[in-house]
């Protein structure tokens, strides 16, 4: 009886119509509030500039400071800041591909995953890797907010996931990431082996 | 959000975007919850730089509006959830608790035979008392004001808190609850 007339009010106040009677009842109470707060919200109280280059630049700086654009450099009009920046860049860029050329040299070979498909709700991945690949899942679906469960059977490594319903968009972008479909079942079940040799 | 996901260059003015076509929209939402220009400006900024980070989860089958209007109303109530907010003894106007209610007491004793003088009436009134309200009980104010504006049902609503159903029914049975204990003078006013 009380959650009927929560759900009265509920829906009143979200102005979801109900056959219902006026005055002092529940949904009578929410449609007032309603029309209040629909009157109370409609004046914007503080003015906005649209655009705003103070604020559009307070956005950049701070995507920088994020990590997510790169950092401008400082741009000077003295000519003699000019005559020394072009210097230094070429000599950033020298180190650059230095960099470039020592990784590219040193690095392992890349670890590329192959899917070979699901069967049975199972599926299976062939890495060079099996256990890191199987630890990079684990704490790939943890931070998405799925617990996983990593397993070693025969020399094999897998993993199992029931995924949260339904399934968040992170989850998703996850297993589309890793060229993976979305579990009919909502149950992940990977099988991780090594990549067979050419 | 083709910029946002190929990343590069264009994000700078991809994020430009983003502030002219949404920020006064965000703004006026955080405002209300936050009461603080400066903070809601930054909180706005800080939902289009998870717009950003998030932008491969958006796959556009919903509205850019409302995606990102969900992302920024998580952001308003973790802030809120996080700080303790004093209740100050003052309005902006400097009026106190008292004051105010003496205000609304008084304004129930003046005759208002015409329509439109009760109806400014009670609009002054529940806005002094919804003012208390927001102070009082920030998170249960704005959901409530979500509900109004945009019909959101109990699971919209779960999500957002990130709440059992169960627990969710119990948050909006408070909100009732405490809304009634400050609108109680608006309520003698429009029901009488």
């Amino acid at each position: 009886m009380a959650d009927e007339n929560e759900d009265l009010w509920f829906d009143a106040l979200a102005g979801r119509t109900r056959a219902e009677t006026d005055g002092e009842s529940a949904a009578g109470e929410a449609r007032k509030l309603r029309e209040a707060l629909l009157l109370y919200a409609a004046p914007a109280e503080t003015p906005v500039r649209v655009p705003d280059p103070e604020r559009e630049s307070a956005l950049l700086k701070r995507a920088e400071r994020e990590g997510l654009i790169p950092a401008r450099g400082y741009v000077s009009s003295k000519w003699y800041a000019a005559v020394f920046r072009v210097p230094a860049m070429l000599a950033y860029a020298a180190l650059a591909c230095i960099a470039v050329t020592v990784m590219l040299l040193t690095r392992p070979p890349p670890d590329s995953e192959v899917v070979r498909g699901a069967h049975d709700g199972v599926v299976r991945v062939e890495v060079s890797d099996p256990a890191a690949f199987k630890r990079q899942i684990i704490g790939e679906l943890r931070e998405a907010g799925v617990t996983a469960t990593g397993y070693e059977r025969l020399g094999a490594q897998g993993i199992d996931a029931d995924l949260p319903q339904p399934v968040s968009p992170q989850v998703r972008a996850l297993l589309q990431r890793h060229r993976m479909d979305v579990p009919a079942d909502g149950v992940l079940k990977i099988e991780i082996t090594r990549t067979r040799a050419p | 959000m083709r910029a946002c996901r190929e990343g590069g260059p264009a994000i700078g003015q991809a994020l430009r975007g983003l502030d002219r076509a949404f920020f006064a929209v965000l703004f006026r939402e955080a405002q209300r919850g936050l009461r603080d220009p400066a903070a809601a400006q930054d909180l706005v900024q800080d939902t289009f730089i998870k717009v950003w980070l998030r932008c491969a989860t958006f796959h556009g089958e919903s509205q850019l509006l409302p995606w990102i209007k969900s992302i920024l109303r998580h952001g308003l109530l973790d802030r809120l959830r996080k700080s303790q907010r004093e209740v100050a003894l003052e309005d902006e106007h400097g009026a106190t608790r008292e004051a105010l209610s003496s205000i609304c007491d008084l304004s129930e004793q003046v005759p208002t035979p015409d329509n439109e003088a009760r109806r400014h009436e009670l609009d002054q009134c529940f806005r002094r008392c919804w003012a208390r309200f927001e102070q009082a009980a920030p998170a249960h104010a704005l959901v409530m004001s979500w509900i109004v504006e945009d019909g959101l049902n109990h699971e919209q609503i779960a999500e957002l808190l990130g709440r059992t159903p169960g627990a969710t029914r119990e948050f909006i049975s408070q909100c009732r609850k405490r809304a009634r204990i400050h609108l109680d003078e608006w309520h003698e006013l429009a029901f009488r």
